[in-house]
């Protein structure tokens, strides 16, 4: 069964860039995407995905509040946050919120399969 | 100007010799007047001076006031020109005052729109930039999965690597220019990571007390922290220290931020002087720029204390 997919980025570019990229992996899908954290909240509670990718983006709502938010209204649903900061302080706010991974953007060929194979076969 | 003043200061002891021109003409007149009409008593001695042999003598006490007018004259107008000259001085001060004044308005107003502009262009190389090539790695990513040809990938790989590259490069750039996680986290995550990789680098012990629940507004944690930066740079360049220790502590209407150092010193005024350094003078720049006070104390062989006081209700419109 394929896996359930929310896409959380202020770009839609990269948004786009993101989805295709995903679609090497047959067993995942796109389900729907946010611009922000209010809406990925919103979508996570419609949605209930079994995977969020969340940017980290400093907003209104940064991705660290949506990922608290998120987890503790739907604790099934798993969160990566992808984003361009490397910053030991945001990776330890991430795992405290609930995030499962934290993967830098330009690794993310490297690594973000993988590691949602993992997360999510730990879950099945 | 001067012109003017020099004619004028001539004129005033030609007024003043005149007048006692006219003074002499009338003691001459009245003298000889009275030498016919008054008291022979009173008048001989004047009337002797008029003897032939004293003529001179009397000709030169009856012209004594053109000499005094001339002088009188000549002292009031050097009195005066003096006064002059001191209102001059004084004006010149006063706008010397303003001048210094308006520059320091000035140069505060660079300091902080440096910062603005450095904020700025941070965002965009990140929103803009960085994002845009995490894009490319990412369609880069999809196209080495969908073609399987070993050239393709190759140079597939190459790409993503030069992308990675330019990306990391970035993210230097980036933090050099503001320190990312200062407007999220406040100061004191941030001087935590900066006095951290301080003691990686050198072989300084280094301590940071930061006695400071609250976040403070956006211009003074920037502020500090460059303050923090910059002093800490001569420290490790300079100061040949063992130790030093950062603290950051909040009074009831300010904040007070001191580096101290216990390395070798230097003579204050000459690191000012022959130095062309811009450390110590970025420093007082910035604390002033948002209405701080520094005070540097030093000297050689006794260690560096620099201590920045900044009054809470200070910062205004800047947003760091
Ligand atoms: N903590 C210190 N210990 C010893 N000497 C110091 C210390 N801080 C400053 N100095 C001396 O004061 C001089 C002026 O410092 P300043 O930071 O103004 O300029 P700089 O460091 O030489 O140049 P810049 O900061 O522009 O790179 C330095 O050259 C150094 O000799
Ligand atoms: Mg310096």
């Amino acid at each position: 069964m394929s896996k359930r997919i929310l896409l959380v980025d202020n770009s839609k570019q990269f948004r786009a860039n993101l989805k295709r990229f995903l679609r090497i992996d047959p067993d995942l899908e796109v389900i729907a995407e946010a611009q922000g954290g209010e809406e990925a909240c919103a979508l996570a509670d419609e949605h209930k995905p079994d995977l969020v990718l969340m940017d980290l983006k400093m907003g209104a709502m940064d991705g660290i509040e949506a990922t608290r938010r998120i987890k503790n209204a739907n604790p099934q649903t798993q969160i990566i946050v992808l984003t361009v900061y490397d910053e030991d302080l945001y990776r330890s706010d991430a795992a405290a919120a609930g995030a499962a991974d934290y993967i830098l953007k330009e690794e993310i060929p490297d690594n973000l399969l993988r590691s949602i194979k993992s997360i999510l076969s730990i879950k099945d | 100007m001067a012109n003017s003043q020099e004619s004028g200061k001539r004129s005033l002891a030609i007024i003043g010799a005149a007048i006692g021109l006219a003074i002499s003409i009338l003691i001459i007149v009245y003298s000889y007047d009275y030498a016919i009409s008054a008291d022979p008593r009173i008048i001989g001695f004047w009337f002797y001076l008029t003897q032939k042999p004293y003529r001179l003598l009397q000709l030169s006490v009856s012209l004594f006031p053109i000499g005094i007018g001339y002088f009188v004259g000549k002292e009031h107008q050097e009195k005066k020109s003096l006064k002059i000259v001191a209102q001059e001085n004084r004006l010149l001060y006063q706008q010397t005052l303003e001048k210094q004044e308006a520059l320091d308005q000035l140069m505060h107003r660079i300091s902080r729109a440096h910062e603005e502009e450095r904020k700025r262009i941070s965002r965009e190389l990140h929103d803009g930039i960085a994002q845009n090539l995490s894009g490319i790695i990412l369609d880069v990513g999809y196209l080495k999965a969908v073609i399987g040809e070993p050239e393709a990938q190759k140079h597939l790989q190459e790409l993503t690597d030069l992308a990675k590259e330019t990306v990391i490069d970035l993210r230097r750039i980036l933090n050099d220019l503001r320190p990312v996680i200062l407007d999220s986290q406040g100061l004191a995550p941030t001087l935590g990571q900066h006095v951290e990789k301080f003691g990686r680098e050198t072989n300084i012990e280094i301590e940071l007390k930061m006695d400071l629940a609250q976040r403070l507004p956006p211009g003074m944690e920037i502020t500090i922290f460059r303050i923090v930066q910059e002093a800490l740079n001569n420290v490790k360049k300079y100061a040949q220290a063992k130790a030093v220790t950062v603290a950051v502590g909040l009074d009831s209407d300010s904040v007070g931020v001191t580096i101290q150092d216990d390395g070798q010193g230097f003579d204050l005024v000459k690191g000012l002087q022959d130095h062309r350094g811009f450390g110590l003078v970025n420093m007082k720049d910035r604390a002033e720029s948002i209405g701080g006070t520094i005070d540097v104390a030093t000297q050689p062989g006794a260690g560096t204390t620099i201590k920045v006081t900044i009054p809470l209700a200070s910062v205004g419109e800047f947003d760091g």
